[in-house]
């Protein structure tokens, strides 16, 4: 997983102001809350979500390889100009809309809902 | 006296002078510790001063500036008000602020960019330039994003004509706007005051991040359009709309990378905080918001 912070620096950091706190900040309760739920919907979510992923960044990028290796390729030839135009940009735009969607239902699933712009 | 929130760096405090006679005045102190840094593109307190008198002179809402205290802080009226998008967005009580929203903010922008911000120094940064900022301090975190890189090269490639700089006010949004139920009472918070193109303002405030769950993108309240018809109509400049939305992509783009920097404060062990850490998550709403606006 590339994701950042990840699901450990997250943990890790609930474990510390729950150590040295002892928890009783009410807003910081509602933070540790939401937290909590991300990384609980990752540990369900995300083997699926990166196998999709995977499938998809394979077909675009015509190379094999790991998530984190194929996410950085990507985003290298993103970078270069690759998909500016034409069948390759509107590839990559349905990617990204995947990838985006994916990962919100990890992070935040209210967001999906509120109105579209 | 009573500290608001204002971050580890920067403090905001609320107080009331108590004159002869026992006249109260409800005030404001914004000020820095001495001898710490600033966070990055925030300005002294004395220049964000300076442009809360120039913002003024061009007839923009804006709290008065009572007293300068050197280059590290100044106090300033403390206006009866909320900035609380909750109330602004669902509450009963201030359906005429939300009627007037649109005309209100429109004409506030409008009366900012009226200054050309000269003159008392702030730095001008034009789109190239904050483009060029983003893209430096995305490539200080190891962590790769196909969105940000597709949102970054779609900015670069349509990149707007620079413009006459104008007064810009670099955080014009819900949460620095302050709103009584009858309507908008004063813009707030110019910490990110700088020189620049005007409709940055405007791009910022349509971020989804600052809608708050209402369905207009202007503040979640008012129509791209209504906003921009207003501010034509209280005399700002003439809005393109292709230039607006460069701005609002370049925005959300903007709020993605700062989750980053906020997460950073405490990856990097400068700053531990759970709060700070979970604004990380946060990247993949501006993520899900660039897909959309990439499409």
């Amino acid at each position: 997983m590339t994701e950042k912070p990840s699901a450990a620096d997250l943990a890790a950091a609930i474990g510390v102001w729950l150590k040295e706190s002892g928890g009783r900040d009410p807003y910081l309760a509602k933070v540790a809350v939401n937290v909590l739920g991300i990384i609980e919907r990752e540990a369900r979510l995300a083997p699926a979500a990166d196998a999709e992923e995977g499938a998809r960044l394979a077909a675009l990028l015509g190379t094999e390889g790991d998530l984190d290796r194929q996410r950085r390729e990507l985003c290298r030839r993103i970078r270069a100009g690759d998909f500016d135009q034409g069948a390759a940009r509107d590839v990559l735009a349905r990617h990204l809309r995947a990838t985006a969607t994916a990962r919100i239902a990890i992070d935040n699933p209210k967001w999906a809902l509120t109105p579209p712009s | 006296m009573k500290r608001l929130a204002g971050g580890a760096s920067r403090e905001i405090w609320s107080f009331d002078a108590v004159q002869g006679g026992g006249r109260r005045e409800a005030l404001i102190l914004r000020r820095d510790p001495p001898g710490v840094a600033l966070p990055e593109g925030a300005i002294p307190r004395a220049t964000e001063a300076a442009a809360i008198e120039a913002a003024a002179t061009t007839g923009a809402k804006v709290p008065r500036v009572r007293w300068r205290l050197g280059e590290s802080g100044f106090i300033m009226d403390r206006l009866d008000g909320t900035a609380e998008a909750r109330l602004l967005l669902r509450d009963p009580a201030f359906a005429p602020a939300r009627a007037a929203y649109a005309k209100e903010v429109g004409a506030a922008l409008a009366a900012i960019h009226r200054h050309d911000g000269a003159g008392i120094g702030l730095k001008t940064m034009g789109a190239a330039e904050q483009l060029a900022f983003y893209r430096d301090r995305m490539d200080d975190f190891d962590r790769p994003s196909a969105i940000f890189e597709a949102a970054f090269r779609r900015l670069a490639l349509a990149l707007p004509k620079e413009v006459p700089p104008r007064l810009v006010h670099g955080d014009f949004r819900t949460g620095n706007l302050l709103f009584r139920p009858e309507g908008l009472v004063a813009v707030l918070d110019w910490e990110l005051a700088h020189r620049g193109d005007p409709l940055e303002d405007l791009g910022w405030l349509c971020v989804r991040s600052w809608r708050f769950g209402g369905a207009g993108p202007a503040g979640g309240v008012a129509t791209r359009e209504e906003l921009w018809a207003a501010y034509e109509a209280a005399g700002g400049g003439k809005v393109d709309p292709r230039r607006a939305m460069w701005w609002e992509m370049f925005s959300t783009l903007r709020w993605g990378i700062i989750c980053l920097i906020q997460a950073d404060r405490h990856l990097s062990g400068r700053e531990p905080s759970l709060e700070l850490l979970a604004v990380g998550r946060r990247a993949s709403e501006t993520e899900y918001d660039l897909a959309e606006l990439l499409a």
